[in-house]
């Protein structure tokens, strides 16, 4: 009564009897295979990564990994779970193979017994739909908390030099400008001074920042420090920044930017409180034009025949490159009132629209180049020794140290080789200006001579 | 006596289906034909397209510029109402087409489809007027946000009236070649599913656009 | 051993089908099948479709699988320059795009057209022509974006702006290139596809079931596409006003996305997720529905709590609508906005976790034949999970704070996609191969393409998902050295090109089984090769043109396992008939079919020409214009049956020689012809 219809069998099955045995024995090369690559997963989670997310140095963080370490550990109790049942049950229930020349039945069943056909079980759906429904329940309590803690901006100010500072973060392609608020943003005209690429603050203090950009999205984003804020056009996102360690903590744009987003990187820096007084007073310093027989004189000259029209040096440049240099301060940067309110159409003013026209409108402020240990986008770095002496609380040494002079002559020769843009057809990022080697030379000297 | 193509239903089959026959009750699971629950459920669908096209108009009514002229000042209520008073009306005409249609008075039905459409195309005038005395006013397409979400919801919405008259005039033609008979009564109704859909989704715009501008 | 009768349903021809036809009109005669491309480019036939969505959805998976092992070499070392960054968002983008719109919609789309009639018990979809139009558009749209790579020069024109394509940098100012216009209007045709093809389907869901075949007794496939084609239906239209918008700013200078006019970026986010997001679930349900069929099939089991696989199916599509701000929980949009949609989120686990679990429960104390598909199925199982789980790390919003945007994310999505959809589907396509063709696929080569595919695809993906942690952006064209990401991406860049291999090898077993079976070397599958239950099986291998013999009287979920299978007085299950008795032998020829159409595929190729119009030239909208007017005239008129319909169907291609075709029509009369 059993007969075996050839035209059922699965085609290959019995060839594939064999083929299982050696399945078997590749059980042992997969257990092998698994070993090797828990061995890797190891190493390679130890191994040094800047971007971290699970290396908090700072409060938001740290509560952040809080929250996660939890859910992972509950994640991976389902994972074992699920794995382990796939596993388990296709290991226990499944039917043996035809042996040789046994006749099998529609295609592989060796006999015609059937399981018991459970169509299935009122209680247990119950239970596994309450289960995890309870489950959930409590994390999402767990984790509203820990999100509404997050979104709190509003810390009690700490004892601190500018217990009220606040710093504008303005993205644009592809680079970050930082406006710094000392008495908060509530009522000021413009900020006290604006930096490029690297923010610093105070270690300890909770630093409010607003996101917010000149062009398209960007995310703003120190993993060691915080999650990541979109910077977007047309609104202002309020974000904290604190760190408890001393050191200099990188950060990735990671909203796709365009063409360079992935060389729109950025650093946070934090100092002892001393150190970032030294630093901000430092910053609202404003410098005199150097007068002819200065050190530097020619260089000044130079970038203000072909740099000053994009980029400002507060006191020395001018928008106007045919004139006389009149002292251009902050009022190239909108307020945040403006950044807040973009509804008439304020976006544009205090732009550069000369003829190679930004479409972000604006090139970093190079007032105190030098003190940066980054630039572009911080994908270069300006002083080889940064990381560590930034690390070792020497971040305001780094001003007169050892620097790479090579890169930076590179950055001026073609900057759209060394990090790509869309110029000149797009407008976008600084072009290549087509300078002769002795005036590089000259502006690089002046250039690192901006502390 | 079976029909085999209503077994296998088909769009084509409108015209030869005969709908006194009911003897193959699975044929349709839902008994309701194909034709006219594809009508349904793409009026469904059409509910989204209105209602994103509605929410970008209402996140972008107020961002004008300084000088411009917003909805409220722009806006001519009683004009409007007139113009929506003549498509709702279409809504009652064009139902008095599909039941002088069900009693096979072509005749009248055909002054009811022609009337609607006619009224239709009043309304699609209006708009076109309306836009042009809005554009002589200073509010172009790309003038600011609220002309652009303006212009985009309403235009979208005069496509629809506009693809209803096509209908409703190419039945007026097939009633010419006598192609409309109580017979194939359905055809006529699922273009009015469509229609009174157009005007439905149009009072919402109004009251939301006209009415409510604040 | 006595079998317990069931009631049965009487199994004798049906008779006295009558026909009727018209007078042809001029020119507008419909083509008359014959073999060859013909009978597939004027096909209405739901299973030829069907198989053209599979086949288009495979070439579209291994472009786009091309792309990506052109970004994974790119990734493979730090500083690398196999792509500049300009090319590199153009393939990202292009492969995103490709792989969502041109791949996974398609390949469920596949086994929407042929599945679900079959399923159902119907002879076609409820608007075969439609249908036809459909596949069409897509495949118009599709061919249609993919030529931005070439067109204007080579990779000067292919969107850059990622498959999400968030405002503003896609605007024209931020992509000057015709890029996004492309992947605007490549959209919308395809939006079109999609659209359509979800109302016929929901027609025939509701409208055309055979007798008997309630919605609770409907295949979990067929369920779980149907679920499908609501979500599709009330979600492509959201992403096609948004893809007006950004059309009309882009081509007609309007504002909605212009910042400087006061737009709102975030507005273009809202509309975009708000169809992304019911599109992942568009993309996985299918899926879920295929292992819901081989899973009980091949362990021997119905499926464990099949109202509840039906209602969890229900309430993902349904929660699928209320989560979508959690891709926007760094964007700004608020703290108790983003607590809303965080806690949404969470709670999908748990109708997911329900399907989950059920399948384990089906396993459970079953006969497990551990076959291609069913390795593939419980795959999906376990790799599935993996990915949920991550999701539902992302679901917190503080802790997606610092995942979003990275490497975690694209773990998470190809976890699910892949490890969820692809894997799915290849066990669908080994499960379902004989039915469609008439032949086995090698279980050898498809079970070592499985292990290295598998293998594969946790080298590839896994890793991804220390990157992300460690910090690793996404979209970035390269990364340096000493930001500790050169080991995993070396690793993943290996593993991508074992899923390359694995893809080849089941292409090549397309071809080498075809040969032996060609040869005669391999068994016939026959009807019902698996055992299986629903009623696809339930006629020859393959499916003849008119699927059944004669309508089928369902009773009971399951008929078709029931009409072979039933118990004894003990309870012990018995065979009641073989499946060869059961089944029909597709020799009924006395059934009336639609016959094929010109104007779907001329009414669809307008679609494209108004694409490059609206880009190039506007008076080639004019022509494609014409085209859509004319086939849709030629639509209307076209008379119901080709009048000298003479049996020819296009039987030939589908790999059968039995006449089953339209029965014999007298062309000239008008009046109606009885057959019977
Ligand atoms: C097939 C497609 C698919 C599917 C099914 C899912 C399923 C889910 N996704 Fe995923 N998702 C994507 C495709 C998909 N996703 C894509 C493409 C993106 C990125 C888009 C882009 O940015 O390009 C994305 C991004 C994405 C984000 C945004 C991340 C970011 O950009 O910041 C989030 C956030 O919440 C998320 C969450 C979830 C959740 C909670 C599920 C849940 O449905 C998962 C539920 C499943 C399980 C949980 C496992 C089984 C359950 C059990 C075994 C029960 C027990 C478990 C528990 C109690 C925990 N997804
Ligand atoms: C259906 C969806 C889908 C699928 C299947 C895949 C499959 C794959 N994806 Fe996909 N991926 C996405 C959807 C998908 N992806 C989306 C939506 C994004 C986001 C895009 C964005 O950010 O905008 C993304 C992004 C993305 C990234 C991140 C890019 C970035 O952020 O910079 C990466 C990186 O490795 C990647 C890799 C891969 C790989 C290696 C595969 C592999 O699995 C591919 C394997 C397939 C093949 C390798 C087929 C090739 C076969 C052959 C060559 C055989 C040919 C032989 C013959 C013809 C005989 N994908
Ligand atoms: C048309 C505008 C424009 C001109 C002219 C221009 N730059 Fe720039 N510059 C930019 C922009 C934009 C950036 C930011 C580029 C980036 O990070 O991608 C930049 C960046 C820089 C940086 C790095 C600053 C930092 O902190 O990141 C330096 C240094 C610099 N430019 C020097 C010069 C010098 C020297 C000249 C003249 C010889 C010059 N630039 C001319 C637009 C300009
Ligand atoms: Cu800026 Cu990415
Ligand atoms: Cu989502």
């Amino acid at each position: 009564m059993m007969k075996t219809r050839d035209n059922y069998d699965l085609a290959g099955l019995r060839e594939s009897t064999g083929h299982e045995m050696g399945l078997k024995r590749n059980h042992r090369w997969i257990v092998m295979l698994l070993a090797v690559i828990a061995v890797l997963f190891i190493t390679g989670c130890a191994s040094n990564a800047p971007l971290d997310t699970l290396d908090p140095a700072g409060r938001k963080s740290n509560d952040i990994n809080n929250l996660i370490n939890p859910i992972f550990v509950i994640a991976g109790v389902v994972f074992v779970i699920i794995q382990g049942a796939v596993l388990y049950l296709g290991w226990k229930f499944k039917v043996r193979e035809p042996k040789e020349g046994e006749e099998s039945f529609d295609g592989g069943y060796p006999d015609e017994e059937f399981p018991e056909q459970v169509h299935g079980h009122f209680a247990a759906e119950i239970g596994w739909t309450i289960g995890p429904t309870i489950l959930m329940a409590a994390i999402a309590i767990f984790s509203v908390g820990a999100l509404l803690n997050l979104d709190d901006v509003d810390a009690a100010p700490d004892e601190a030099v500018y217990p009220e500072m606040e710093v504008l973060v303005v993205g644009q392609q592809w680079w970050w400008e930082f406006q710094y608020y000392l008495d908060g943003v509530d009522g000021a005209e413009q900020p006290d001074f604006v930096t490029a690429n690297e923010i610093v603050i105070p270690v300890g203090q909770d630093i409010r920042i607003h996101t917010t950009s000149r062009d398209v999205l960007h995310s703003f984003w120190i993993p060691r420090l915080n999650g990541k804020k979109d910077s977007v056009p047309g609104r202002t996102s309020p974000w904290v920044l604190q760190s408890n360690e001393i050191g200099r903590f990188a950060g990735q744009c990671t909203e796709f930017c365009g063409l360079s987003h992935a060389y729109m990187r950025m650093y946070a820096v934090s100092l002892t409180q001393e150190d970032f007084q030294t630093w901000t007073d430092n910053q609202m310093r404003t410098r005199e034009p150097l007068q002819e027989g200065d050190e530097n004189y020619e260089g000044e000259q130079v970038f203000l025949l072909n740099c000053a029209r994009c980029h400002v040096i507060n006191g020395v440049t001018s928008r106007d490159i045919s004139g006389s240099v009149e002292l251009d301060t902050m009022a190239l940067y909108g307020n945040i009132e403006e950044y807040r309110n973009h509804a008439d159409g304020t976006l544009s003013q205090g732009k550069y629209t000369g003829p190679e026209n930004l479409t972000a409108g604006a090139a970093p402020n190079l007032t105190h180049f030098a003190t940066r240990s980054s630039y572009a986008g911080s994908f270069f770095q300006l002083y080889p020794d940064a990381q560590e002496m930034a690390d070792a609380g020497n971040y305001l040494e780094l001003a007169g140290s050892d620097y790479a002079r090579g890169t930076l002559e590179a950055w001026l020769r073609n900057s759209p080789k060394e990090k790509p843009n869309a110029q000149p057809e797009q407008a976008r990022g600084m072009p290549n200006l087509n300078l002769s080697e002795a005036d590089i030379d000259l502006l690089v000297d002046y250039l690192i001579s901006l502390d | 006596m079976e029909i085999v193509l209503r077994r296998f239903p088909l769009t084509e089959t409108a015209t030869t289906e005969t709908s006194n026959d009911h003897s193959e009750d699975h044929v349709s699971t839902l008994g309701v034909s194909n034709d006219k629950l594809g009508m349904w459920v793409f009026l469904g669908s059409d509910c989204l397209l209105f209602g994103g096209l509605i929410s970008t108009y209402m996140l972008y009514k107020d961002r004008i510029g300084p000088d411009d002229l917003g909805p409220e000042e722009m806006f001519d209520i009683p004009f409007t109402s007139v113009s929506s008073f003549v498509l709702l009306m279409s809504s009652l005409t064009v139902v008095l087409a599909i039941t002088a249609l069900r009693r096979n008075d072509i005749r009248r039905c055909r002054i009811w489809l022609l009337s609607t459409a006619i009224l239709g195309a009043i309304f699609v005038g209006g708009q076109v007027y309306e836009f042009t005395v809005f554009y002589r006013e200073g509010l172009g397409y790309t003038t600011n946000l609220f002309g652009t979400s303006f212009f985009t919801l309403t235009g979208f919405h005069g496509v629809h009236v506009s693809v209803g008259i096509i209908m409703l005039m190419s039945m007026y033609i097939q009633s010419m070649r006598g192609k409309l008979t109580s017979e194939n009564e359905e055809k006529l109704e699922i273009i009015g599913l469509y229609w009174h859909f157009v005007d439905v989704v149009w009072i919402v715009i109004f009251t939301i656009v006209y009415l409510f501008p604040q | 051993m006595a079998v317990v009768e069931e009631e049965q349903a009487p199994l004798e021809l049906e008779s006295g089908e009558d026909q009727i036809t018209e007078r042809p009109l001029g020119a507008f005669t419909r083509p008359g099948g014959g073999g060859g491309w013909r009978s597939w480019l004027f096909t209405v036939d739901h299973k030829k479709i069907g198989i053209m969505y599979g086949a288009a959805g495979l070439l579209f998976f291994i472009i786009g699988g091309i792309y990506a092992l052109f970004m994974r070499l790119q990734l493979a070392r730090p500083n690398n320059s196999i792509l500049s960054a300009e090319t590199y968002n153009q393939v990202f983008t292009m492969h995103g795009v490709v792989m969502i719109f041109l791949a996974a919609i398609p390949l469920g789309a596949a086994f929407s057209n042929y599945l679900i009639p079959l399923q159902i018990g119907a002879r076609d979809v409820a608007f075969p022509r439609l249908n036809a139009f459909s596949f069409w558009v897509f495949l118009g749209g599709g061919l249609f974006l993919l030529t931005s790579m070439f067109i204007g020069g080579w990779w000067e024109n292919a969107p850059d702006g990622g498959w999400f394509a968030y405002s503003p940098n896609t605007g024209v100012l931020f992509s000057p290139s015709k890029g996004i216009d492309f992947f605007a209007l490549g959209l919308q045709i395809t939006g079109i596809a999609s659209l359509v093809g979800a109302i016929n389907l929901i027609v025939t869901v509701l409208n055309m079931r055979s007798p008997g075949m309630t919605l609770m007794k409907m295949p979990v496939l067929t369920w779980m596409l149907f679920i499908v084609q609501l979500l599709l239906l009330f979600a492509m239209p959201v992403i096609s006003v948004a893809l007006f918008l950004l059309t009309f700013d882009r081509l007609f200078d309007a504002n909605f996305f212009n910042v400087a006019q006061g737009a709102d970026p975030l507005l273009w986010q809202h509309l975009f997720w708000i169809f992304g997001h019911p599109e992942v679930y568009i993309l996985i349900l299918p899926s879920f529905g295929v292992i819901s069929e081989i899973i009980p099939t091949f362990s021997r089991k119905p499926i464990f709590g099949y109202p509840f696989m039906i209602f969890s199916g229900i309430a993902i599509g349904f929660m699928g609508w209320g989560v979508w701000a959690h891709h926007m929980f760094a964007s700004g949009i608020g703290p108790v906005a983003v607590a809303a949609f965080s806690v949404s989120t969470m709670f999908i686990a748990v109708p997911t976790g329900v399907k989950i679990l059920n399948w384990l429960a089906t396993m459970w104390g079953g006969r497990i034949r551990f076959t291609t598909p069913m390795l593939y199925a419980t795959s999906v199982v376990a790799m599935f999970t993996i990915g949920g789980l991550s999701g539902v790390t992302h679901s917190l919003a503080a802790a997606d704070t610092q995942q979003t945007d990275t490497y975690y994310i694209v773990a998470h999505f190809h976890y699910v996609i892949f490890g969820g959809i692809i894997l799915g589907f290849f066990g669908g396509f080994y499960f379902w191969w004989p039915k469609m063709f008439g032949y086995f696929l090698s279980e050898k080569i498809g079970k070592s393409s499985f292990w290295v595919m598998v293998i594969g695809f946790n080298l590839t993906f896994g890793p991804m998902h220390i990157l992300g942690l460690q910090g690793m952006s996404r979209r970035i064209q390269t990364y340096s050295e000493g930001q500790g990401f050169d080991l995993w991406n070396l690793v993943a860049t290996i593993g991508a090109f074992l899923i390359a291999v694995a893809t080849a090898m089941f292409i090549a077993n397309v071809f080498i089984s075809w040969r032996a079976h060609r040869a005669g070397k391999t068994p016939a599958p026959g009807p019902d090769p698996w055992d299986a239950r629903s009623l696809e099986w339930m006629t020859a291998s393959p499916v003849p043109e008119h699927n059944f013999d004669e309508t089928i009287e369902v009773e009971r979920q399951d008929e078709f396992w029931h009409r072979k299978w039933g118990k004894d007085e003990t309870g012990r299950v018995v065979r009641r008939a073989t499946a060869e008795e059961v089944a029909h032998d597709g020799s009924n020829t006395n059934v009336h079919l639609p016959s094929p159409s010109y104007w779907p595929i001329v009414a669809a190729l307008g679609l494209p020409i108004i694409g490059y119009g609206l880009i190039y030239n506007l008076w080639l909208c004019v022509v494609g214009g014409l085209f859509v007017l004319g086939g849709l005239y030629g639509w209307v008129f076209e008379p119901v049956d080709d009048p000298n319909a003479d049996g020819h169907h296009d039987h030939e291609a589908h790999g059968t020689s039995e006449e089953t075709g339209a029965e014999e029509v007298d062309g000239n009369s008008s009046e109606e012809v009885s057959v019977d």
